[in-house]
């Protein structure tokens, strides 16, 4: 008879274990997002061998920041529709950081004909201090920045372009 | 039994064949992934789709299996603790049969898109007689899909075909089976939409 009892007991672990996936999932992502509330301040290696804050590199316009490895085919795949979707968007900076090194990083702006575009800037982070300071596990991960560096959307993995478009005028209007 | 089981898993293979092949067509994928990758990278994916889709056949057979154990298995539960007699197999059968309704609106879903355009947002919120259609999907948040998706009409009809095949089967009452049904499968399903609910929450 006592086995009859149990049931709702399993049925409230169930309910239970979902509360707890659920809390701590989302305590983790509201921890994440609190780290990339705003572009962090650590010094890169740009690509005409000068250092760099990103911070300071993300002032008077609205930036888009893109964490990318050349060798991975979705970063690829990005670069490519960036190019080809915002090549005139001169209003807004795209801030490209890789972890390789500046040879690399050169080769993949030369590649997607990005190397040529004065709204883009690419810059190599060798110490890992971006993955580090935003607890990056992968690759592309796009920020999108207002004016004043407050975060406006991200997203982690591939991005639709049309949903790029969209968080790139938040951070236009915004910046208003 | 075996023919019925093998009568399903023939149904629900062409059921999910016609909607992988004449419903998400190449071009439907084309359209979703134009938006993420770049064209050379999209024509891979849809080549490993066509390669590879075969596989999913067998593995969404072997989760429906599952899936159709559960239900069978917290009614025979539920029978069991209420001293009836009857065998496992007898009460998996009743459950196989109960799930021949969910077809119907995965032959709503052919019909549908045989005759209006076809994208796959579209399809993912294509979800007939169900709450989930009685709101408009933009101005819901996403952790409510699932749980207005699965409350459907099938879903209620599914319990009480359940219940009636087996007041047949052990010659009880239509009554005494609801309670039966509702008390050990109609409880899970709901502290499992609750359960994946919470899941999706946190993700939201």
């Amino acid at each position: 008879m006592r086995i009859k009892y149990l049931f709702p007991f399993l049925l409230v672990g169930l309910v239970a274990i979902g509360a707890w996936i659920g809390f701590s999932r989302y305590t983790t992502k509201q921890e994440l997002q609190s780290a990339y509330s705003s572009i962090p301040s650590i010094m890169l290696n740009s690509t005409d061998a000068g250092s760099v804050n990103l911070k300071t590199k993300s002032d008077a316009t609205p930036s888009v920041l893109i964490y990318f490895n050349s060798s991975c085919p979705i970063c690829q795949s990005e670069a490519e529709l960036i190019q080809r979707n915002f090549r005139d968007d001169l209003e807004t900076q795209f801030l490209w950081v890789s972890s390789e090194s500046v040879e690399e990083i050169k080769e993949f702006s030369a590649l997607y004909k990005l190397d040529s575009l004065s709204s883009h800037h690419f810059y190599s982070d060798t110490l890992y201090s971006l993955a580090n300071a935003f607890k990056l596990t992968g690759v592309p991960a796009t920020f999108i920045y207002d004016v004043e560096g407050n975060l406006v959307d991200y997203a982690l993995g591939a991005i639709s372009i049309s949903d790029l478009k969209v968080s790139i005028q938040k951070a236009h209007d915004r910046s208003r | 039994m075996k023919l019925l089981f093998v009568l399903y898993c023939i149904f629900l293979v062409i059921f999910y064949f016609w909607i992988d092949y004449a419903i998400l067509t190449d071009l439907v994928f084309f359209e979703f992934y134009s938006d993420k990758f770049s064209e050379s990278r999209v024509y891979e994916l849809l080549d490993f789709r066509k390669e590879w889709l075969w596989v999913t056949y067998p593995i969404k057979l072997m989760i429906q299996l599952i899936a159709l154990n559960i239900p069978a298995m917290l009614i025979y539960l539920g029978l069991y603790l209420a001293k009836y007699e009857i065998s496992y197999k007898k009460v998996f059968g009743v459950v196989l049969i109960s799930e021949f309704v969910f077809f119907i609106p995965l032959l709503i879903k052919i019909i549908w898109f045989s005759f209006h355009p076809v994208s796959m947002e579209a399809v993912r919120l294509f979800s007939p007689l169900s709450l989930f259609s009685l709101f408009d999907p933009e101005s819901l948040q996403e952790w409510l899909f699932y749980p207005l998706k699965v409350l459907n009409i099938f879903e209620v009809i599914y319990w009480i075909l359940l219940a009636f095949l087996l007041a047949k089967y052990l010659k009880s009452s239509l009554d005494s089976m609801l309670k039966i049904v509702l008390g050990y499968y109609v409880s899970f399903f709901f502290c499992w939409v609750v359960f994946v609910m919470f899941i999706s929450l946190g993700n939201s």
